[in-house]
């Protein structure tokens, strides 16, 4: 799979405060996308995911690296012919309707007339404009004119998109539908970047993840790699137990007994044990209700990059 | 986002509202005066004139628009005390500014020296005056014509009338009378074979009867013995 | 073309923003002043119409210009519209010549329709049409392009205000810049002569677009003269934009 994206020590300084002193917001970040994949990027607010986007789109220029995407150097504007960009909570010109300003985009990807209105129709019917196309954009709600922006992202047919932040503003069915049209254009063999700290629509869609902590690429990989397939612990739901075999399990198990509602809730660490307290509870007579193995979450496993990180 | 208070909008209402003050400002007070008749306020108004200089870096390069307004507001002084009291003692100042700001301002030259010197009773100023026009405005003739006929009607100079004739017959556009003129002060000033000379060559190439017959009579006149009285003409 | 696609969405931003009724406006203005003056002068009516007219229209442009042109880039970056465009295949100096042309486009429109109705109320007036008047308009308008470039390179760079202050004085200076030399010429110690004699090379000699006193008085036109000045504003406005197109291409929009 060739890489559609491929950072190399990139590299960016900012002057801040009153005294402009140069502070690195990005630490030589490396990282590669790879064709078909929906890659995911994630950090807590002020990581430098926004920075390493505006990077990529040109809207900031990098102190030192490079990056190629889809095989061209960052700074080639031709390479931009093929990409897709919706900036974090967007703002496009309010006084152009919804039509006007993707025709106005088509135009700057040197669409042809033809073209433009037959990709218009299309993409605002599958971000579910159209009703509103004739109205200018000061009429749009924040959830409209993200959809917008995911429609000026496609225009011109790109075969990598690069989305900020694309959940901000939209309702849980908007965000239904933006994860469906994310994977449809997976399916349709386009390469997918975008940059959340919403954990479960990453974990839903993407093949692989980054994350970004102060500046540094903390973790890259495949989602079921970086997650320990081993689970944490499983819970064994039980009823008709006994305060002997109550005892019996905590001897056996040294794991915690809780009662619940519904039975005896066992929380065993591994499998091991799980095997002995079910033997012994099948013995005693008790009712297994449930079974449950509890995976590492992917919020969990970030929580601890991000604290492990914390000066 | 908030919008910024400064949209094009607004901004091009508030330039429209401030060409509005500006022009009916300027303008209306002139107007008003001349209605109601009240004079105080122009009149005082030339004392404060401030120096032309000051006026011309003022009005950043639209002097000539400052030299307009400069003579609106000399009019109305004129008006105000033409039929009043008669006395135009800050006439040759503001006149001085009008043409300092726009020295091609032909009609402040002629028309201030008009006022000056009927109204005002200041042939030399008017003089002045006029002499500047044609210094600054050598192609046109209506500073030197103006000239011409200020020597000729009251300072009855008839050398320097012819003068300043001659400088206006070469002039473009200047009137049909000119050359007229010019022979009758070549005669009144004792050129009389000069003046002969002049009034053949109009009666030979003469397009108009009238314009020949004139010339016939003045020949004639001419040809009599008797001195040449002082010219008069029936246009 | 990507230039005209911006430029043209920049005059229409310029026309949603109801700027042209502005000149509506304007010409009610100009038509009752006009209208008080004529009854006040003694026979001036002409030379006051042509002479107010010309310098509302020219001042009535340079404050839009000024007011349009400082907004034209520092705008876009406020407000984060200039994301999605410079994402797109798109030059960064594209961008700005398409911004620069789409004010000069609104310029001329509000200042072209102006001019015509000034020299349609001295045809009134005068009896006969007298085309130089838009020649001198149209010289201006140059001027005035100038100053638009003036006020799109600040915009790369500076806040309103201060790019507001900057370009005000860039516009006054550059008016009195003709008589500023004649002044240094005569009077100036030669320390002061070479400062004064310095910035009348850096900054625009405003004075010499202006020919509408010439046009009005009815004097001579010197034709080589005016091709200069042409000449010396292209060079001009050339020389600002590449300025801007240097500044703007080294810019971060955070």
């Amino acid at each position: 799979m060739e890489p559609v994206i491929e950072i190399e020590g990139l590299c960016k300084d900012f002057r801040v405060g009153f005294w402009r002193r140069r502070t690195r917001i990005l630490h030589s970040l490396d990282l590669t996308v790879h064709r078909g994949e929906i890659f995911g990027y994630l950090g807590p607010n002020g990581a430098g995911k926004t920075t390493t986007l505006k990077l990529l789109t040109g809207l900031i220029l990098p102190t030192a690296g490079s990056a190629r995407l889809l095989g061209r150097d960052l700074t080639q504007v031709a390479a931009k012919q093929q990409i897709g960009f919706l900036p974090e909570n967007p703002y496009f010109y309010d006084y152009l309707t919804g039509r006007e300003f993707l025709d106005f985009c088509g135009r700057l990807f040197g669409l042809r007339a033809s073209d433009r209105r037959e990709r218009i129709a299309r993409l605002l019917r599958l971000v579910e404009v159209q009703e509103a196309a004739d109205h200018q954009l000061r009429k749009y709600s924040k959830g409209m004119i993200q959809r917008l922006g995911l429609a000026q992202a496609l225009i011109n047919d790109p075969s990598l998109v690069i989305l900020d932040e694309p959940m901000s503003g939209l309702d849980p069915l908007g965000r239904k539908a933006m994860r469906d049209i994310i994977l449809k254009l997976k399916a349709e063999g386009r390469t997918i970047f975008f940059s959340s700290h919403i954990l479960p629509d990453v974990e839903v869609l993407c093949d692989r993840v980054g994350i970004l902590v102060a500046g540094r690429l903390r973790d890259a990989g495949r989602l079921d790699q970086i997650l320990k397939t081993e689970t944490e612990s499983i819970e064994l739901t039980l009823q008709r137990v006994s305060p002997d075999l109550s005892a019996s399990l905590r001897n056996l198990t040294q794991a915690p007994i809780l009662d619940q509602p519904d039975g005896v809730l066992v929380r065993l660490p591994d499998e091991e044990r799980l095997e002995l307290a079910l033997r012994a509870a099948v013995a005693a007579g008790a009712r297994v209700v449930s079974v449950i193995p509890q995976r590492v979450t992917l919020e969990a496993h970030f929580l601890r990059e991000v604290q492990g990180a914390a000066p | 986002m908030p919008r910024p208070f400064l949209q094009p909008a607004r901004i091009s209402t508030i330039a429209l509202l401030l060409a509005g003050v500006v022009l009916f400002g300027a303008v209306a007070p002139l107007h008003w005066e001349a209605l109601s008749g009240a004079q105080l306020g122009v009149a005082e108004r030339a004392f404060f004139l401030p120096p032309p200089e000051a006026l011309r870096v003022a009005s950043l390069g639209f002097n000539n628009v400052a030299a307009d307004v400069i003579w609106l507001l000399t009019i109305q002084y004129i008006g105000a005390h033409i039929f009043t009291d008669a006395k135009l003692p800050e006439l040759f100042q503001m006149v001085d500014t009008v043409v300092t700001l726009d020295p091609h301002f032909v009609e402040a030259y002629t028309l201030g020296a008009l006022f000056m010197n009927y109204s005002g009773g200041n042939v030399r100023g008017a003089i002045a005056l006029l002499e500047r026009g044609t210094r600054a405005n050598p192609t046109r003739w209506e500073p030197a014509h103006d000239l011409a006929r200020t020597y000729y009607l009251d300072l009855k100079d008839y050398r320097q009338a012819l003068h300043w004739f001659e400088v206006t017959d070469r002039l473009p556009g200047r009137p049909h009378y000119v050359p007229r003129f010019i022979a009758r002060l070549y005669a009144a000033t004792g050129h009389r074979e000069t003046a002969l000379g002049l009034w053949r060559a109009m009666r030979d190439s003469a397009g108009s009867d009238w314009v020949r017959e004139i010339a016939e009579r003045e020949i004639a006149k001419l040809e009599r013995p008797a001195a040449p009285s002082p010219p008069q003409e029936a246009r | 073309m990507k230039i005209s696609a911006i430029a043209l969405n920049t005059f229409r931003e310029a026309v949603r923003d109801r700027i042209l009724y502005s000149i509506l406006a304007f010409a009610l203005l100009l038509i009752g002043a006009s209208a008080i003056l004529a009854s006040l002068s003694i026979g001036q009516e002409g030379r006051i119409v042509k002479d107010l007219g010309l310098a509302s229209s020219s001042l009535f442009g340079t404050f839009i210009a000024i007011f349009l042109g400082i907004g034209l880039v520092f705008k876009e970056i406020e407000r984060r519209t200039i994301y999605a465009i410079i994402a797109k295949p798109i030059h960064r100096f594209e961008f700005l010549l398409g911004k620069y042309i789409g004010l000069v486009l609104t310029l001329l429109v509000t200042v072209g329709v102006m001019a015509l109705l000034v020299a349609g109320l001295a045809w009134a007036i005068d009896g006969h049409w007298t085309s130089d008047l838009l020649g001198a308009a149209a010289l201006d308008f140059l001027a005035l392009m100038i100053v638009t470039a003036v006020a799109l390179l600040f915009s790369t760079f500076s806040t309103p205000t201060l790019s507001a202050i900057f370009t005000l004085a860039v516009f006054v200076i550059g008016r009195l810049s003709g008589d500023l030399k004649l002044f240094a010429d005569q009077f100036a110690g030669p320390g002061l002569r070479l400062i004064i004699n310095g910035m009348y090379m850096v900054l625009p000699d405003l004075s010499r677009f202006q020919i509408g006193a010439q046009i009005v008085n009815a004097l001579p036109l010197d034709p080589a003269q005016i091709a200069w000045t042409v000449m010396y504003g292209l060079a001009y406005i050339l020389m600002l934009l590449l300025l801007a197109i240097g500044i703007f291409q080294r810019r971060d929009f955070k």
